[in-house]
């Protein structure tokens, strides 16, 4: 359905045209009555026909009447003619009155209100966030202030914006340097302490140094992957994410995903069969190992975790559901930015990941959480007819 | 062209307005088919003008003032005019008499009558005969008619009786073949 919205300036010059022209065509009406009242009245003197019918006596008197009833007749004539005239010329007069009236009336009002119209413009700009906005002042004194005030407002914005922006550059640079730093540092002080026992007993101990060798080297190579794994993931969130899709069934890809966890975790697995995406199988990947990953670390030893895969509409709606402590309000809105962690432990860019693929598949991502009960991620995936390739 | 666009405009305008905000109705005024026969070596061109003397021409022709009723007769061939004529039908008022004295100049033909639907009828006929011996093959024959502006001495103003027929003149076209 077309639906016709109109504008302010539409309803103004609408209403002029409609009031103002009301109100002349009533006053003419009125003036239009009192014409037709005054013609009556002088119909009443037309009397030159019975003038004429006067009986005189003498040729003198004859000539008189007859020159009365003349000089009547036509001054009847001139009336009417007048009459006609003001008939006509008072309509065409009121007429161009009107054009000129509402013309003027049209131009003086664009005058006046397209600089608020720039303005909202302008204002548009802004709410956009476009803050290089200037407007050249013109029109009233009134209108002219204001511009003034826009232009000083829009001039504060993009000073207070770029103020904001550096900020925030700061903050994320302070936010990383403490991640990096704090993740570096944990794998590399059981390296350090490793190596030092090393060296103590290889100096004092060469029996002891051979029994805590194999336990030393574990030590760092684990320590070793942990930086490996940090620098990776970092790594995958740096580069750009296009995704390659292909046709696979979700249930197969998730069952596969979960293998490995299955005998290690409670895992409540209710997942419709036989359906077909359309998505990158890689990003698949990791937005569910990543969901799973948070939902196992947030919950409890026995705690379950819940994957759903049900019908809605023509979209398939996955879920993975924990009975962990849940994530609170304030931070919900939070939790895809990159960086923003609350665990000891985590960089604060698996769910930020997780985020960025789902863009780069164009599928939605929301969550649900409640402190201390847990918390619900819902994937919305597009159910394709297309054939699996092999 | 360009008078003739203006005038267009001027008459829409002015009957667009009377229609809005007037109860002036004026005459509409036209002529009837325009009918031609032979007689001898004239083409003998007869009309009528309709609703020409209807609202308020009866206290004018009573006014005293002899009033003329203009005709334009055209003969054109190939767009060029190659007759012109402009000839009057006259009526006058005698107060004395209460009679009507008509003029029909084109016809030569003057009479007097007391009875306006006559005078009317007197006024409105054209008869002109256009000697076409001269001439041959199509010719367009046009005919058109307009009141003059009379000086009324009881009011000391010249009006314009045009007016009263909304300042549209009416006029008639037709194709004979010679």
């Amino acid at each position: 359905m077309i639906r016709f919205r109109l504008s302010m300036r539409i309803i103004v010059i609408g209403m002029f045209i409609l009031l103002y022209s009301g109100s002349l065509i009533i006053l003419n009406q009125f003036f239009v009555e009192k014409q037709k009242e005054s013609e009556k009245i002088l119909s009443k003197m037309n009397i030159s026909a019975d003038i004429s019918k006067i009986y005189v006596d003498t040729a003198e008197d004859s000539l008189i009447v007859n020159d009365i009833s003349n000089r009547l007749s036509q001054s009847m004539a001139g009336l009417k003619m007048t009459q006609n005239e003001t008939k006509i010329y008072s309509s065409v007069i009121l007429l161009f009155m009107m054009l000129i009236s509402i013309l003027t009336f049209i131009f003086i009002f664009y005058i006046i209100t397209r600089p608020i119209k720039e303005l909202q413009v302008a204002t548009e700009k802004i709410k956009k966030g476009d803050f290089n906005v200037f407007l050249p002042p013109k029109g009233m004194s009134e209108i002219k202030s204001l511009i003034h005030s826009f232009n000083d407002m829009s001039r504060e914005l993009e000073s207070i914006q770029q103020k904001l922006l550096i900020a925030q550059k700061e903050m994320i640079w302070k936010d990383l340097a403490r991640i990096l730093t704090h993740e570096i540092k944990n794998p590399l002080t059981p390296i350090q302490l490793s190596l030092q026992r090393l060296e103590e007993k290889y100096d004092s101990d060469p029996e002891k140094f051979k029994h805590i060798f194999r336990e030393s080297l574990d030590i760092i190579y684990q320590e070793i992957g942990n930086l490996q794994n940090l620098v990776q993931s970092f790594s995958s969130f740096a580069k750009d994410t296009p995704a390659n899709p292909s046709v696979f069934d979700p249930e197969k890809a998730i069952c596969e995903i979960l293998k490995p966890y299955q005998n290690d975790y409670h895992i409540e697995l209710d997942i419709l069969k036989d359906k077909r995406i359309k998505f990158d199988p890689t990003h698949f990947y990791q937005i569910i190992t990543n969901i799973f990953q948070n939902a196992i670390e947030s919950s409890s030893d026995n705690g379950k975790v819940w994957i759903t895969l049900k019908q809605s509409h023509s979209f398939l709606v996955l879920t993975i559901r924990d009975e962990g402590k849940g994530i609170a309000q304030e931070d919900l809105s939070r939790i895809f930015e990159p960086y923003f962690t609350k665990k000891s432990k985590g960089t604060g860019l698996g769910l930020a990941l997780v985020k960025r693929l789902c863009e780069a598949n164009h599928t939605g991502i929301r969550v649900k959480s409640v402190i201390g009960k847990g918390t619900e991620f819902e994937i919305i995936l597009e159910e394709t007819l297309e054939n699996i390739h092999s | 062209m360009l008078g003739s666009l203006i005038s267009k405009v001027y008459l829409n305008v002015l009957a667009f307005s009377v229609l809005l905000f007037s109860n002036y109705t004026g005459n509409i005024v036209d002529f009837s088919n325009l009918l031609t026969k032979t007689v001898g070596d004239n083409l003998v061109c007869s009309t009528y003008l309709t609703n020409a003397f209807e609202n308020d021409f009866d206290e004018i022709f009573k006014s005293g003032k002899e009033i003329r009723v203009w005709f334009e007769f055209r003969a054109l061939k190939d767009n060029k005019v190659i007759h012109y004529e402009k000839f009057y039908h006259q009526v006058k008022w005698n107060a004395g008499k209460q009679e009507y004295q008509l003029n029909l100049q084109e016809q030569n033909y003057k009479t007097n009558t007391k009875s306006v639907k006559e005078l009317k009828y007197l006024l409105s006929v054209v008869e002109y005969p256009f000697y076409k011996a001269n001439h041959n093959g199509n010719v367009v024959i046009e005919v058109n008619a307009y009141l003059p502006k009379i000086y009324l001495e009881t009011i000391s103003k010249e009006v314009d009786l045009m007016l009263l027929w909304k300042m549209k003149k009416p006029s008639i076209r037709k194709e004979v073949r010679l």
